[in-house]
């Protein structure tokens, strides 16, 4: 079944200026290399607004953790 | 060009081989006597002993399994679970703090040998305790439980520079360490809550200033091939001394 093309779509409200972030600098000290970055939160502590980068960045040592596989019987 | 913090090494490429076919083919002799350099990388295809992209970010944000607390490592960890006995020296800048570490190739050649085994305890170089005004630039947990903070200098200050904390699983209940260590730990899971690292690098934006109290320690595991830290701030790492275990942290001090 086909949506119907003159069906109005629900607006997105606009930020408040909790949810406005400036994007990412990636000049600034001590940041990640752009091409590792997998994702970006926002958190809030102590009245401070963060952001946590995730990347893909291990210690070089470290071997990445790979989903268990169900062994068959 | 590779990212700089990727470079492992650089060697000149020497082919006599192929330079000697090219004069034979009648290559000019400036292109004979073109020079290369390989540099050698780190860096490997992303579906490469790992994760893909595709499971990498299906697992981002995914919600944390219950982890132990409790250290699983072996190396030196007589060392990493022990407290110093010793005063708590105060250092306002983390510049200061690497400038008063003996140079790891001292430490690399120390007499009498830094083991790895688990007894290895504290040589006389470890036996300080140190207090430092840093920032929290990035952190990630490894598999023995410890969780790596990556603590450098007010971002405003150049040179850029950076050491390794260690925030240690915990010892057993009845060792001495045992309730410094957890309330460090603790204090580190209060402010973070369910935005806990995981095995890769999470980084901090701005990074958090935070005050660090613990023993000093140096990573004889890591004295040799791939050193801690993550590949875009390792170059500005210039010691494997750590503090280990950390035994204090405030955030926002």
């Amino acid at each position: 079944m086909t949506r119907s093309s003159g069906k109005k779509r629900a607006r997105t409200p606009p930020p408040n200026d909790a949810q406005v972030s400036p994007p990412l600098n990636p000049l600034r000290t001590g940041m990640p290399a752009p091409d590792s970055i997998i994702g970006v939160k926002q958190i809030k502590r102590g009245g401070k607004v963060y952001r946590i980068i995730k990347t893909n960045e291990m210690d070089a040592y470290d071997k990445p953790v790979r989903a268990k596989r169900k062994r068959s019987q | 060009m590779p990212a700089l913090d990727s470079i492992l090494d650089v060697k000149p490429l020497t082919m006599p081989a192929a330079m000697a076919l090219s004069k034979a083919a009648g290559a000019p002799a400036a292109a004979r006597a073109a020079t290369y350099r390989i540099i050698k990388t780190n860096e490997v295809d992303a579906y490469e002993q790992g994760a893909t992209q595709q499971e990498t970010l299906a697992t981002t944000f995914a919600a944390a399994a219950p982890e132990s607390d409790k250290y699983t490592g072996k190396a030196r960890k007589a060392a990493k679970l022990s407290i110093a006995d010793a005063p708590v020296k105060k250092f306002s800048d983390l510049k200061t703090l690497i400038k008063s570490l003996p140079a790891d190739s001292d430490m690399i050649a120390h007499v009498p040998k830094i083991k790895t085994t688990p007894t290895s305890n504290r040589v006389k170089e470890e036996k300080r305790n140190v207090r430092v005004n840093v920032f929290l630039y990035a952190a990630s947990r490894e598999d023995d439980n410890d969780f790596h903070l990556i603590l450098g200098r007010d971002p405003s200050l150049t040179p850029e520079m950076y050491m390794t904390m260690e925030l240690s699983g915990l010892p057993p209940s009845n060792s001495a360490s045992f309730e410094k260590l957890k309330a460090a730990r603790d204090a580190f899971k209060a402010f973070f809550g369910d935005d806990l690292p995981g095995t890769r690098y999470d980084f901090y934006d701005p990074p958090i200033p935070v005050r660090v109290e613990g023993s000093l320690f140096f990573d004889m595991s890591h004295s040799s091939g791939q050193r801690p830290g993550p590949k875009s701030l390792k170059s500005r790492m210039p010691t494997i001394f750590e503090v280990h275990p950390i035994t204090k942290i405030v955030f926002n001090p």
